[in-house]
């Protein structure tokens, strides 16, 4: 059992790049999590969750909530219109075509953390400080998911899906 | 009169709405696919450090990094008056065969084969890659995503990072090639060009081998008579990365030849006032409106287009899956839309076989990685995204920062063309007023076959795209919307 952080999101458009910002600040502190900035929801999810217990995967979303509250979300809450994603498929379609192929090898438990977004409008690298204040927070629901569930086993390591993110 | 609305169209990176316009007859009038996107991104570079735009410009979209990182590269070589190293050209030449790998895979297999192996009248429920795979089997599911993630490593160990590569510096690469990552590639690339030989072993099954799809793709709605576009080496040879930019017109013949540097001396976009993409044309024939034909200076850009505009693929088994495709079309220039994914699949196995010779050549492990960089100017450079040419031109001042910007993408290139598939696969397919989703779907197959990207072309950020089609009578009344 092992957790895989996914950042989802453009660096580019301020708050859009929350993930990529967490996934910085968690390669930095704890370079023992496996967390990569993904930046586009789409197929290649599938490289870097199989095999683990639990995908922990971050976005921006935009619903009208204050700006930096987390959404706690689980994968059937963010099954969009299946296929309609441009080149290829959306997350929720991805991941179910995982579930499809690899039944024994998809996370048992998949946790989305959308962290509600001030501006993605703008050309920006840097968040906006009320999305700013709350990574903290999403770091510390990130930990609290790598406690429960353990250090990855030595199987998972020798399989080579261990691969060292580079931001 | 009524008019047909698509948007947003599914399966497609950006944004657009197609409006169809019926007359008294019911019958199309004229058909456009608006881009409704206002463009920002060249604004956005101006300013910044020249070195930071291969980093930058990938994140015009989500569906080539690959190919801005790539040109972006090439242009600061052409701005810091640099050629990249031998070794170097080699490195960036492998991972750009990674990109291709995966890229080409994932539009047979996710966008276009739901149209062949499912079936264009199939209810849009089914046609996806799930309807795909209850076709042709979940092994092979696991085949297309073995070697899409193949594509992706590939990338990834030349490139730093598998979906925005951070390799690319003025006059070679930042980082080499050790002997185990050498075979892990070299493993990798023999294996995808087995797949890329099963896949057109499928094409060849499931759409040559149903006459129907054949009749299809030989159909008037979906041939277009223009100019093709793409980079050649010095055998005229497909070539993704480096090489003459090559034309040929509507008998397969050379008509223009020119360098990345002389590109505004060869084509020119045209605006209009109904969208945000420009059009491009050639100059030596000028812009006629969307029409095809010798006298228009529309070309095409992309998989079709770089085959027509060649005389061969550069690897062996590629080369005779070309001869083969011309046979079985009628010769070069194939101009039905729909050879578009016959075509894509003969380029994946070229960028196979290229990627297993690249892998293996004695070079690739060298450490001679970068030349010394000139003084910054101005520089173009060009290279084939999976969708078609690409053009990065920058000015850069005397300190090294951006001055001015200007980008010319492969949907941009492909724009004109796109707009005149939908209206002529609308013309022949809705008559008398009769709209089906199915035949909606018709049209959808005339520019996905392009695998446009709406985001590059506008150089916004959407990230995906919805999707609207709306029908308008004789009086422009709306009388069918259809969302996605």
């Amino acid at each position: 059992m092992s957790v895989a952080v996914i950042g989802i999101g453009n660096l580019l458009r301020a708050d859009d790049g929350v993930g990529a910002h967490v996934v910085r600040r968690l390669n930095e502190g704890w370079p023992e999590i496996y967390a990569v900035d993904l930046s586009t929801a789409e197929i290649g999810v599938l490289d870097h969750v199989r095999g683990r217990g639990v995908a922990i995967i971050i976005d921006a979303i935009v619903t009208g909530a204050r700006p930096g509250s987390i959404h706690r979300l689980e994968l059937g809450d963010v099954a969009d219109e299946a296929f309609t994603r441009s080149h290829g498929l959306s997350l929720a379609s991805s991941l179910q075509l995982g579930y499809r192929l690899y039944p024994g090898e998809m996370p048992e438990k998949i946790v989305v953390l959308a962290v509600e977004a001030g501006n993605i409008e703008s050309f920006s690298t840097d968040l906006t400080p009320e999305v700013e204040a709350a990574v903290p927070e999403i770091i510390n629901e990130v930990l609290r998911e790598v406690e429960a569930v353990g250090p990855p086993s030595d199987e998972l390591k020798k399989s080579g899906l261990e691969v060292q993110s580079a931001f | 009169m009524r008019t047909i609305t698509i948007d947003p169209i599914t399966r497609l990176e950006g944004h657009g709405k197609i409006s169809i316009f019926l007359n008294d007859a019911g019958n199309v009038e004229n058909a456009y696919l608006q881009i409704p996107e206002l463009r920002g991104f060249e604004r956005f570079c101006e300013g910044r450090r020249a070195e930071d735009m291969p980093i930058i410009t990938p994140r015009i979209c989500g569906v080539c990094p690959v190919a801005h990182h790539m040109a972006s590269t090439k242009a600061l070589d052409a701005a810091y008056g640099v050629e990249p190293t031998e070794t170097a050209k080699k490195l960036r030449e492998l991972m750009y065969m990674g990109y291709m790998i995966y890229d080409h895979t994932l539009h047979f297999y996710f966008l276009g084969a739901p149209d062949f192996v499912v079936g264009p009248d199939a209810p849009a429920s089914e046609r996806n890659i799930f309807g795909v795979l209850k076709k042709v089997g979940l092994d092979v599911g696991k085949q297309v995503i073995k070697h899409r993630a193949y594509g992706q490593k590939i990338t990834e160990i030349l490139g730093g990072k598998a979906t925005h590569p951070t390799c690319g510096i003025p006059g070679g690469i930042s980082k080499g090639l050790n002997e185990e990552e050498r075979q892990e590639i070299e493993d990798m690339a023999h294996s995808s060009v087995e797949f890329a030989q099963f896949s057109l072993q499928l094409f060849n099954d499931v759409v040559l081998g149903n006459k129907g799809y054949v009749d299809l793709i030989l159909s008037d709605p979906y041939q277009l008579n223009t100019y093709n576009m793409g980079m050649v080496d010095g055998d005229n040879h497909v070539n993704f990365y480096d090489g003459d930019i090559r034309v040929t017109d509507q008998g397969g013949k050379e008509f223009d030849r020119f360098k990345a540097a002389e590109y505004l001396d060869h084509v020119s976009e045209h605006v209009e006032p109904w969208t945000y993409s420009k059009f491009t044309y050639l100059n030596k024939v000028g812009w006629k409106g969307l029409i095809d034909g010798p006298d228009s200076g529309i070309y095409r850009v992309g998989p079709l287009g770089r085959l027509n505009a060649a005389e061969g693929m550069a690897t062996p088994l590629a080369d005779e899956e070309y001869r083969r495709m011309y046979e079985t079309l009628g010769g070069r220039p194939v101009n039905s839309t729909l050879a578009f994914h016959w075509a894509r699949l003969v380029e994946l196995l070229y960028a196979a076989e290229h990627a297993l010779e690249l892998s293996t050549d004695p070079e690739i492990t060298s450490n001679d990685l970068r030349n010394p960089v000139g003084a910054p100017g101005e520089g173009v450079g060009v290279v084939e995204a999976a969708r078609g040419t690409l053009y990065h031109h920058y000015k850069l001042d005397d300190e090294g920062l951006v001055e001015n910007v200007n980008l010319i993408v492969a949907t941009t290139n492909n724009y004109a063309d796109i707009c005149m598939s939908i209206r002529d696969a609308a013309k022949g397919l809705i008559k008398g007023g009769e709209v089906s989703d199915g035949l909606l779907n018709m049209v959808e197959m005339g520019f996905r076959a392009y695998d446009p990207c709406f985001a590059c072309s506008t150089h916004s950020l959407p990230g995906q795209m919805p999707m609207v089609v709306e029908v308008y009578d004789s009086k422009r009344g709306l009388v069918r919307r259809i969302e996605r």
